[in-house]
């Protein structure tokens, strides 16, 4: 089956992923985190550089027509102002759609900065045995049906 | 055995270094989203797996919890890619970052901040997650896809970050 192609390659990304984040200490909350108490670049040059090696790989795919869903890259121009899809709430309107990535980002940003590191790097410090790791990664796979649940009690699913 | 404690096998990396080659890997695994069928169920490829979602911690977990619960849960049958295949990307970094801890000598249960309040952490950024659509590490992909409102999400994220850095610094540290 094809498809299991897909797992594999998702799985493959998730251990070089584990391996290189182990190494490195690469977390995404902390490197606005530090940036802002220290003004120390270590990891915010982690995220940047995440980012721009990201453009270049879409550029790339788009360049060679191998890209997923072709005619969407780079979005903006193609699509405008809408948002790529991800959000489990309802929103249609660019100014829904603002408001929803506004209310999630600081709340995203906000917890987890408390919790000290981005879900990326909580999973890898869980991996290495850290105890408030392992109840932060209980808590967000737990924490998903459970979300879902609130969302839709509230009558926001999309 | 004791020469290997001192020099580990795998040397240490800059964030950078980190970043860069994870950065490329997650944009290129977009092109492995085409081996999956165009329509599932009735969505299109674009429900199925939305571009710039190479790598998610909560995207990809909510598909694999999907993938497990196989419809326990009705109002969460809306990832199509749940129901052909699961996405083992978390799965992959849990494996992935302990053999490497246990490879360095540096894998030991350890006492870092109270459990029961990293589960209520992972509870609340879970749902920002869902609100937001996106991981902190989906937000950056979605700007690398140049995408508008990602932009406004991470801006509202970094805000998110300082405003809590200020919270803890005004409670008096850690």
């Amino acid at each position: 089956m094809q498809i299991y192609a897909f797992a594999i390659t998702t799985f493959i990304l998730g251990l070089l992923a584990g391996i290189l984040g182990q190494r490195s200490g690469f977390c995404f909350i902390g490197g606005y985190r530090d940036f802002y108490l220290f003004r120390d670049t270590h990891l915010v040059k982690g995220v940047i550089s995440f980012a721009l090696a990201a453009i270049i790989g879409y550029t790339l795919l788009t360049l060679t027509g191998t890209i997923f869903v072709t005619g969407t890259f780079p979005w903006a121009f193609y699509k405008g102002l809408s948002a790529i899809p991800g959000t489990i709430v309802k929103a249609t309107t660019l100014e829904s759609s603002l408001l929803v990535a506004a209310v999630g980002g600081f709340g995203l940003g906000f917890f987890s900065a408390l919790a000290g590191g981005c879900p990326f790097r909580q999973h890898v410090m869980a991996s290495e045995g850290g105890k408030g790791s392992i109840g932060y990664v209980l808590g967000f796979w737990i924490g998903i049906p459970i979300t879902y649940a609130i969302i839709y009690a509230l009558g926001l699913l999309a | 055995m004791k020469e290997s404690e001192k020099r580990p096998v795998l040397p240490r990396l800059k964030a950078w270094q980190a970043g860069l080659i994870i950065g490329l890997f997650a944009a290129l695994a977009q092109a492995v989203y085409n081996v999956l069928p165009k329509t599932v169920e009735g969505f299109p490829a674009y429900r199925i797996a939305p571009p710039a979602y190479g790598f998610c911690m909560f995207c990809h977990v909510r598909d694999l919890v999907n993938w497990f619960l196989n419809g326990a849960i009705p109002w969460m049958k809306v990832a199509p890619i749940s129901v052909i295949v699961p996405t083992l990307t978390a799965v992959g970094i849990l494996i992935g970052g302990s053999l490497t801890a246990v490879a360095v000598g540096e894998f030991h249960l350890k006492r870092t901040y109270n459990p029961g309040l990293g589960f209520i952490y992972g509870l609340l950024v879970a749902l920002s997650a869902a609100v937001l659509g996106a991981c902190s590490t989906r937000v950056l992909l979605r700007v690398a896809y140049f995408d508008a409102v990602a932009v406004f999400g991470l801006i509202s994220l970094i805000l998110g970050v300082f405003v809590a850095t200020e919270f803890i610094l005004k409670r008096g540290g850690g």
